[in-house]
């Protein structure tokens, strides 16, 4: 038993703390394994603030490094102890606490799985519109922690829009409650939105006041075949342009159609080259007129092909196999490195165009599929094989693809965070005095440095 | 099903974390070292890299699945996470002695052997009859094999015979089971052969990871129910059906002649459900009034619309009114005899059953498995939980 799991097993019950090799080794990497593998000393499972507080207070005065975490399922390395020490694991913080459907807003606490908690809302006919395609597990709490996107980006923006008001616990395990329920607030500093995509890095995350709309009164899903993933590139800036705005608009080539293509019922005839997936909601009278731009859109452009997918039951399998991207990605591949570049949206055609070229000049296979319709690609860096020839290979092309998206006004980022998947290229997306300013802001809320050091920018100034 | 077989397989985990989805297990502890993910991180450490060391913990977090195959069957990277849990297990208990393997031994001659049924029948009995075992299912007085045995000739005209695998569920505990199988598919112009030399379908020992003693059980069923001449081969428990369908041909070497037999029978095997929701008449007036709700059995084949055979057969066929809980697929806790060792992650689990189906407002609960309709009545013994057989042939006399 080490010392830390002894001491925390007098501020916890004894089955809230988990410090056995085989135990706390669950914890040491998210879904990005391949950048980091080290096993906390302990883990806790708080079950309420009062319980953050006090591991907060304890690791305060020892100077431990805390590792906050939702369900492990990031794509940046952002809940993993880097430095060992104390992972947080918030899951058993899972109570909604209130749906107010008077004032649209719900109060949560951090460990609450987001596909439960939609599904509670909507059966309310409400709506709560960010959805990071990993909604079976993920939680709010690292939805927060994160700013999580996903494909609502396009017409509902993502997670930061949502949340009003948090609960944090911060590092010496002071309790605040900034924001709140509220429609606005124009009193001292924001600090709800700066604790919202910090990563665990200035606090602890324990509740979120959240906005809801309303339900749309109907949806409808097209699926829109392309001859070249330049084409499908260019009828998403039209599609913008016209001013229709699909609640999704996914892009896809071909070879993620044909994995998605497991869950799809009928699946998608592979006859194209890139693919667009849609989904447009509103009054039945919006649907139509936003068909009839997309349509206009789509032939003008000589798309293949535009489908209406007007059986429910048929377009639920669609959205489904979109959720299972990236863990059906790697049945195909051994290693499968998703990006989250993201550009102001008439530029997808040129960020597309780059992102081949630079496969091609580096020699590795990038699949291309992303949230299009608010600018965000994942260009996947796709290895069969695993060597270190390999590894250079994708880390070259990965620094190119980033360089290309901010010489198109981009960000490195749009959804994923930066944990330390990306923290080297923080400086050049934010320059260095923005960067020294976000370092000030670390060291007046955690002067130690304990909340999940080592994340969003490299210690040792290491930037590319 | 040897470890080594999935060598290569158990590298698939993506790591995605989304096995926290459908692990009733983890559900119940919230925390990941009951993860999926996990325990194949720890398998491969332990026991193929061999750069961890096999430790009890180890052992404790490995049997500490419920096999209930959910994660399996979520599972993108498609790993067959319960073969290697299973395959591991079996290594595990290589060279194990002692009171576990001692216990496992008298299980399998129980599952196995009439005569020592027989006894366990009339131990049973006495061990209930002083109080004992409130958590282990009853046996029933006559088991099903003495009820009933060869061919049950159908009513009217005949359109085809089918044989009748049933579990050791129906046969031990709940052997009206068999009967309310018997007469709805005669009644519906089957003959029904019921076989007198077949026994347990293994999926009880695989659990315990002895995967030559289920080889040995399952090769015996498969040399009996080809000697039938039949349409089809049905049964009324999801996880003999699972264990079938899916998981025979894997027990045996590649080589095994059996294979053929094995690919032959699979053609022919269907669930009862099923076969009846074909044969079945729609029931003409109106509804009753009664309500039922569904709890879907962890070996059934989840996720999908196949799930809900049972809803649609009961509706059509009785005309009461389905009600939904909120997730008839969420685990009752029981994972067969898994609720024996680990009482307090399975009674966490059958709780939020027990709530659902309060919540649904129905009379009846109806589900296919004889240990989720054993655990679940446990759980609330006010309520009538019923095989949907049962509940059908009730309804339609």
């Amino acid at each position: 038993m080490s010392s830390i799991g002894k001491d925390l097993r007098k501020v916890l019950r004894s089955e809230q703390v988990l410090d056995l090799r085989e135990d706390v080794s669950a914890y040491a990497n998210d879904a990005t394994y391949y950048i980091a593998k080290r096993n906390p000393d302990v883990v806790v499972l708080p079950e309420s603030t009062e319980d953050v507080s006090a591991v907060m207070k304890y690791a305060f005065a020892g100077r431990i490094p805390v590792v906050p975490r939702g369900a492990g399922s990031g794509l940046a390395g952002g809940c993993t102890p880097i430095h060992g020490g104390i992972v947080i694991d918030m899951k058993r913080m899972n109570s909604i606490l209130e749906i107010d459907a008077q004032n649209m807003t719900a109060h949560v606490e951090g460990g609450v799985v987001l596909g439960e908690f939609v599904k509670k809302v909507e059966r309310m006919g409400l709506f709560y519109p960010p959805d990071p395609q990993s909604s079976q597990v993920c939680t709010i709490g690292g939805n927060i922690a994160t700013r999580a996107g996903g494909p609502r980006g396009v017409k509902y923006g993502t997670t930061e829009r949502y949340v009003t008001g948090v609960e944090a616990v911060m590092a010496d395990g002071t309790v605040i409650t900034p924001g709140g329920k509220v429609v606005k607030q124009s009193s001292g500093y924001d600090l709800t939105h700066l604790f919202t995509g910090s990563e665990g890095t200035l606090c602890v995350i324990t509740k979120g006041m959240l906005r809801l709309l309303p339900l749309p009164a109907a949806k409808r899903t097209l699926v829109v075949t392309c001859a070249s993933p330049d084409q499908a590139a260019e009828i998403v800036s039209e599609i913008i342009a016209r001013g229709a705005v699909p609640a999704m608009l996914e892009f896809l080539i071909k070879m993620a159609v044909g994995v998605m293509n497991n869950y799809i019922k009928p699946p998608i005839p592979l006859d194209g080259e890139a693919y667009l997936l849609m989904e447009i909601d509103g009054t039945p009278a919006q649907l139509d007129v936003e068909t009839y731009e997309i349509e206009k859109a789509c032939t003008g452009l000589g798309a293949l092909d535009v489908r209406i997918i007007s059986n429910p039951a048929e377009s639920a399998t669609y959205w489904y196999a979109r959720t299972r991207l990236y863990p059906l990605m790697t049945t195909v591949f051994k290693r499968v490195i998703t990006e989250d570049i993201t550009v102001p949206r008439n530029k997808i055609p040129e960020l597309v165009r780059s992102i081949q070229s630079i496969a091609a000049s580096v020699g590795v296979a990038v699949g291309l599929a992303g949230h299009a319709g608010d600018g965000n690609m994942h260009p996947t860096i796709l290895q069969g094989e695993i060597s270190d020839e390999m590894s250079r290979k994708a880390d070259k092309a990965i620094e190119e693809i980033i360089r290309a998206g901010l010489d198109l006004q981009g960000t490195i980022s749009g959804e994923h965070g930066i944990g330390i998947h990306k923290n080297r290229f923080l400086e050049l997306e934010h320059g260095a005095d923005q960067v020294a300013l976000m370092k000030t802001i670390k060291r007046a809320l955690d002067p130690f440095n304990i909340m999940n050091p080592g994340k969003i920018w490299t210690e040792d100034g290491g930037a590319v | 099903m040897i470890l080594e077989d999935y060598s290569e397989t158990i590298k698939k985990c993506s790591q995605c974390n989304f096995c926290q989805g459908a692990c009733p297990v983890y559900k119940a502890q919230k925390s990941e070292n009951c993860l999926a993910r996990h325990r194949l991180n720890l398998i491969r450490e332990v026991m193929i890299e061999k750069t961890m060391p096999d430790t009890d913990r180890f052992r404790e977090i490995i049997g500490r699945c419920m096999l209930c195959t959910s994660c399996t069957q979520n599972c993108s990277s498609g790993v067959p996470i319960d073969e290697i849990i299973i395959s591991a297990r079996a290594k595990l208990i290589e060279n194990e002695k002692g009171f576990s393997s001692m216990k496992r031994g008298i299980i399998t001659k129980v599952l196995k052997e009439k005569g020592a049924r027989n006894i366990a029948v009339k131990t049973g009995a006495l061990a209930q009859k002083f109080g004992l075992g409130s958590d282990v299912p009853k046996f029933a007085s006559k088991p099903f094999e003495e009820r009933m045995s060869g061919t049950v000739q159908a009513e009217g005209t005949k359109k085809g015979t089918v044989a009748y695998y049933y579990g050791c569920g129906t046969n031990l505990i709940y052997p009206e089971t068999g009967e309310a199988l018997v007469k709805l598919i005669t009644a519906n112009g089957y003959d029904v052969v019921v076989p007198e030399n077949i026994t347990c379908c293994g999926v009880p020992v695989i659990a315990e990871g002895d995967i030559g003693e289920a080889a040995e059980m399952m090769r015996g069923n498969i040399e009996s129910l080809s000697a039938i001449e039949c349409d089809a081969v049905v049964m009324d428990c999801s996880s003999c059906q699972m264990m079938f369908i899916k998981k025979s041909a894997k027990l045996f070497p590649k080589d095994d002649p059996i294979h053929e037999k094995i690919t032959a029978l699979n053609g022919k095997i269907k669930g009862a459900m099923s076969f009846l929701n074909s044969a079945i008449q729609e029931r003409s007036g109106q509804t009753d009034g009664a309500v039922f709700t569904y709890h879907v059995p962890c070996h059934k084949e989840k996720f999908s619309n196949a799930q809900f055979d049972v809803v649609e057969l009961v509706s059509k066929a009785t005309g009461a009114e389905y009600k939904a809980m909120d997730n008839p697929d969420l685990c009752c806790g029981a994972g067969g005899a898994y609720y024996m060792k680990n009482g307090e992650i399975s009674r966490k689990i059958r709780s939020k059953k027990v709530d659902e189906i309060k919540n649904s407002g129905a009379g009846v609960v109806l589900t296919e498995c004889p240990m989720c309709r054993f655990y679940i009545k446990n759980g609330m013994p006010e309520m009538n939980v019923q095989h949907p057989l049962e509940y059908i042939l009730e309804r339609v006399k």
